[in-house]
């Protein structure tokens, strides 16, 4: 389905620590790496264990983050409620407002994942007019 | 048009998505701690050109930037 219903909360491992260990991470084989900053990693999905080549590292599991998928024929809708010009390379990571929310966005050649900060997901849900809203 | 920064982790974004934080600069007049902290605390330089600046991206990568900032574009 190309169109959520809803954003679901994810489970991942952010990883906070020197760059060039953070270089060294491989991606798990079902999973993605997304780099948010040179210093930063967020694992999809949630790993059992990592081994990163920093002894001050900082491993913890991240729940604060929902996310839901959007297909290829829905980027057009979510670029027109973005101020900055999505990446037309795949895969891809990006970050920055989207309906006014920060999110954060993994591209793929089917379509994209996008990322929000659970306490404001049920706002990009209203603002995207994902899902049934009457009650 | 509203302005653009640019942040070498996200890439160009409306300033919506970022915090300003301006680099106090006392002037050199003033010499006296107290004097230097009352301007560094309440007095903006409005400077008319180039400008060091500092600003937050809240909205992305959630990092400080130095950035260099021409106030007359």
């Amino acid at each position: 389905m190309s169109v959520p219903e809803r954003f679901e909360r994810l489970e991942a491992t952010r990883i906070v620590a020197d760059p060039g260990a953070l270089d060294g991470i491989e991606s798990p084989d079902d999973g993605r790496l997304m780099r948010l900053a040179p210093d930063d990693l967020l694992v999809l999905p949630a790993l059992a264990r990592v081994d990163v080549a920093d002894r001050y590292a900082i491993i913890e599991p991240e729940a604060g983050f929902s996310a839901a998928w959007f297909g290829r024929s829905q980027l057009a809708r979510l670029q027109a409620v973005s101020a900055w010009e999505f990446p037309r390379h795949r895969p891809a990571v990006a970050q920055g407002h989207l309906a006014g929310i920060p999110v954060k966005m993994l591209f793929d050649e089917g379509g994209v994942r996008v990322l929000v900060p659970a306490v404001l997901a049920h706002h990009l849900e209203e603002r995207l007019g994902l899902g049934d809203r009457r009650e | 048009m509203a302005l653009r920064l640019h942040c070498p982790h996200c890439g160009v974004r409306p300033v919506d998505e970022w915090v300003y934080g301006e680099v106090p600069d006392p002037p050199d007049h003033l010499t006296g701690a107290d004097e230097r902290d009352v301007d560094r605390g309440f007095m903006m330089s409005n400077t008319e050109g180039a400008k060091q600046e500092r600003w937050f991206h809240a909205g992305g990568c959630g990092r400080w930037q130095a950035i260099e900032r021409d106030t007359t574009i």
